[in-house]
């Protein structure tokens, strides 16, 4: 009788793909509000760019350090628990911003407590769900979350500038505040840790797949044991290795100075903001079709376009700034496709390589190491311009890496024989 | 097999696009004049200085100094640059003989120092011996860059073409020959890359010996057009070694992108040399000639390299039918470009000067080594090899001296 009871409407993964798209959506919003925070607060309270620069800073690199561990907790506690317990966090400190006074408290509230709990929240999250949830369109989905970064930017951006404007920079704090409080019961309600805990199976799994056992242990221990295994492994090497090229070209280098670097070769600042606006739109379509791809097509061969495109495109842009608009843009479309079309591959070749139970933890170093190589970028570039007055050396060099990366992950896999063949390989084998 | 067509050909284009360049001029920039100029006495102290250029130019630090008749270096304001003008305002209160000194790097990327003096009211008499200089090329410069040009082009040959000599010339690779090739092809990519920073201190020294390891003068290059073109350069071997990595895994497309990617390189070599006066036929003609050229030296590098393996030695007189059509090809096609942009040159070239002897060493060096191709065919096969050592000897000469003509001014 069973037999002939419907299959279900949909599958329930598509449930949590979406709760998860609309955090990862809030998250990126919060995340972009330092843009339009900095001045503001510097009027309101005299703090100089270098004290609220601090304060980002530390949310920067904690975002990113955060990550693993929040992978080993989610392992350990579940992914509901620090979901909420990471929504409470960020609530408590957009409330607290409304009433200090000292830098200090910015530092605390802004860099430690919405830096690490935007960590547990963001790309780390994305790959974790996608893992656990989906076997068919793992890819497709893991693009369309990775695309909300972007999304998210979109969607907040103007909305908290107009609010800003007319109300001042705690509506800032009060918007992304109330839809935290949205997301809450939202995630409480729909939110599961594991397909088992509704009786299913993930998305497109086979029927007799057996599901990774939940983790035991320290959390602690774990994400620096999922270290160390990493730090063992060559392909690790790579996969961060390119990963911190990544951070350095996209987020560290192009998205801190293109704005100045375009005002230097006389385009206005708000030419420029469209221009990085139009990066986010084109990233949207770029990261999807990534992840749709990368179901499909060898991943490393992925990444080496990737890599390869934009440092072509970076080598480019000293003309591109220097003949005008046209060349811009298609600078512009270029890089915004594969701004962070990286993601579901790398992702992908994480999972395939260190095993679905490991791979978050590992990823959230891999992650970590793309933050660094933000950080790395922002610092240097800026660092070059006061001792040159220019960018063209910065630009160059960011180009150089990025093909060196494109180098890097076509060796990945190699010496450990650990890529399993893509789907195409094996009906071509089957036939 | 349509989408990797279009794929390839906008891959092409793009790669055209960046590796291309606004303008290029085919002389070190030059002097025009000054104002004050040069061994002029002015009655007044002038409020600026105005230098005028043949193109339009770019200060490399301390850009332009001014000595007073105490031999002190004078504080001025901020120079400004319109196109080939550079203005410099400042406030001169001693008379006697100023000395101006200057250094600029020009669009077609080669950095210039100069100098020149005026005097106010009177004549001092220890600094108005002195003649103006209007930009010379320092020994240790020349040679550095002349050192850079020769390498480039061999890493040129060695990095693109043995593949082109694998596909045509080679009736089946077997895997030792494969590997040697790979290991030329690598060789290639590192001389391309270490020719670039051997040209960076070739520009700096060129400015002054001195000056060589200086950070701010090679920080100002960098931010040039020069910084521009190195950069493309260090990037299309670090293409080529994406491109090898990806062909040794088994992709076959890899391989004709590489040869596309050579193509593009020789275009855009071809634009920073000297004979472009002419528009479209003279970047033909460079790109043709360095095809050619790459064509030719790649592939007796390679023959030379496998020719002793074993496997080999039943293939030999195949590889000599085959490649020597190759081979006479692009000599024929070298010659015919060599001797058009001779002709186009010789409007404003003299045969006295450096240049002009240079271009007749390489023609003779060039008849030489085709004697030597002559002298080895007629060779019994056992000799042959050392005739193709030979011969690879001459060839790579004749890119020594080529890479000197290239660092040279032209007439």
């Amino acid at each position: 009788m069973k037999d002939r009871a419907a299959p279900p409407r949909f599958h329930y993964a598509w449930v949590i793909a979406i709760i998860t798209f609309l955090t990862l959506l809030t998250t990126a919003g919060i995340r972009s509000t330092p843009g339009v925070l900095l001045v503001p607060l510097g009027e309101d309270f005299h703090w100089n760019r270098a004290t609220v620069s601090l304060a980002i800073a530390i949310n920067l690199v904690l975002f990113g350090l955060f990550g693993p561990f929040a992978a080993a907790l989610m392992d350990r506690f579940g992914v509901r628990r620090v979901m909420l317990i990471a929504f409470g966090t960020i609530a408590c400190a957009l409330l607290l911003t409304t009433i200090m006074t000292e830098p200090w408290q910015l530092y605390i509230l802004w860099g430690g407590m919405v830096g690490t709990s935007t960590g547990a929240t963001a790309t780390v999250l994305a790959a974790f769900v996608t893992n656990r949830w989906f076997v068919k369109q793992r890819g497709l989905v893991l693009g369309v979350m990775t695309a909300s970064n972007a999304t998210g930017q979109l969607v907040f951006l103007p909305l908290l500038a107009t609010l800003i404007t007319s109300f001042g920079w705690r509506a800032a704090s009060w918007t992304t505040l109330t839809a935290i409080i949205i997301l809450f019961p939202l995630v409480a309600i729909f939110m599961r840790n594991r397909p088992s805990d509704k009786g299913l199976k993930a998305y497109g799994a086979e029927p007799d797949a057996v599901e990774p056992e939940r983790s035991v242990g320290n959390p602690f221990a774990n994400a620096i044991n999922g270290l160390l295994r990493g730090l063992r492994s060559r392909d690790f090497w790579l996969l961060s290795g390119s990963f911190f090229i990544c951070g350095a070209t996209t987020n560290g280098l192009i998205g801190t100075h293109l704005i100045p670097a375009s005002m230097d070769h006389g385009i206005s600042e708000v030419t420029a903001a469209s221009l990085l606006a139009l990066i986010g739109i084109f990233d949207i379509i770029g990261t999807t079709a990534s992840g749709w791809l990368s179901d499909r097509v060898d991943n490393r061969v992925l990444l080496a376009w990737y890599y390869g495109l934009r440092g072509l495109s970076l080598l480019f842009l000293p003309y591109a700034l220097g003949t005008g608009f046209l060349s811009l843009a298609v600078f512009i479309v270029f890089y915004g496709l594969d701004w962070v079309a990286t993601v579901p591959p790398t992702v992908r070749l994480t999972a395939d390589i260190f095993g679905k139970a490991s791979a978050a933890v590992i990823f959230g170093w891999i992650f970590a190491a793309h933050q660094l190589g933000a950080a790395f970028a922002s610092f240097g570039a800026g660092t070059l311009y006061t001792i040159l007055g220019d960018y063209q050396v910065s630009f160059l060099l960011a180009g150089l890496l990025s093909l060196i990366a494109s180098g890097l992950v076509i060796r990945i896999g190699h010496k450990s024989g650990k890529i399993p063949p893509t789907p195409k390989e094996v009906s071509q084998q089957a036939a | 097999m349509h989408l990797k067509l279009v794929l390839a050909t906008f891959i092409c284009l793009f790669l055209l696009l960046g590796f291309s360049r606004a303008s290029v001029a085919n002389a070190h920039s030059g002097f025009l004049r000054s104002d004050p100029a040069d061994n002029s006495i002015l009655v007044t102290a002038p409020d600026m200085i105005n230098i005028w250029f043949s193109e339009p130019i770019r200060l490399i630090r301390p850009g332009v100094t001014v000595f007073s008749p105490s031999g002190n270096k004078i504080e001025t304001d901020v120079p400004v640059i319109e196109g080939q003008k550079v203005t410099v305002p400042l406030k001169l209160t001693q008379n006697g003989t100023y000395r101006v000194v200057w250094q600029v790097i020009s669009e077609d990327t080669h950095p210039v120092r100069g100098s020149f003096s005026f005097s106010v009211g009177n004549q001092s008499s220890q600094l108005s011996g002195n003649s103006a200089e209007f930009g010379s090329v320092s020994l240790l410069g020349l040679g550095l860059q002349t050192l850079s040009r020769w390498l480039h082009f061999l890493g040129y040959a060695l990095g693109f073409f043995p593949i082109l000599f694998g596909l045509f010339a080679l009736k089946n690779r077997t895997e030792q020959a494969e590997k040697i090739i790979w290991r030329l092809v690598n060789s290639g990519i590192l001389l391309l890359v270490v020719a670039e920073p051997l040209a960076l201190f070739g520009q700096s020294a060129s400015l002054d010996e001195s000056q060589i390891f200086d950070s701010i003068t090679i920080g100002d290059i960098l931010a040039s057009n020069f910084g521009r073109v190195l950069g493309q350069r260090l990037g299309a071997a670090l293409l080529l070694w994406v491109l090898v990595s990806v062909a040794r895994q088994g992709n076959t497309a890899a391989r004709s992108a590489i040869l596309a990617t050579g193509i593009v390189l020789a275009v855009a070599d071809g634009q920073s040399s000297h004979a472009i006066n002419f528009g479209i036929a003279g970047l033909a003609i460079n790109t043709l000639h360095l095809l050619a050229m790459g064509v030719w030296v790649g592939g007796l590098f390679t023959l030379i390299a496998i020719w002793r393996l074993a496997e080999i030695a039943s293939q030999r007189q195949y590889i000599i039918k085959r490649f020597g059509r190759l081979a006479a090809l692009a000599v024929l096609v070298l010659v015919t470009t060599g001797v058009t942009s001779s002709i186009l040159q010789t409007y404003k070239l003299e045969i006295e000067s450096n240049y002009g002897k240079t271009l007749i060493l390489k023609l003779l060096v060039f008849v030489a080594a085709i004697f030597i191709v002559f002298a080895g065919l007629r060779a019994s096969l056992f000799l042959r090899w050392r005739w193709w050592l030979v011969e690879g000897l001459a060839l790579a000469s004749i890119l020594f001296i080529a890479g000197l003509l290239v660092s040279l001014p032209v007439g």
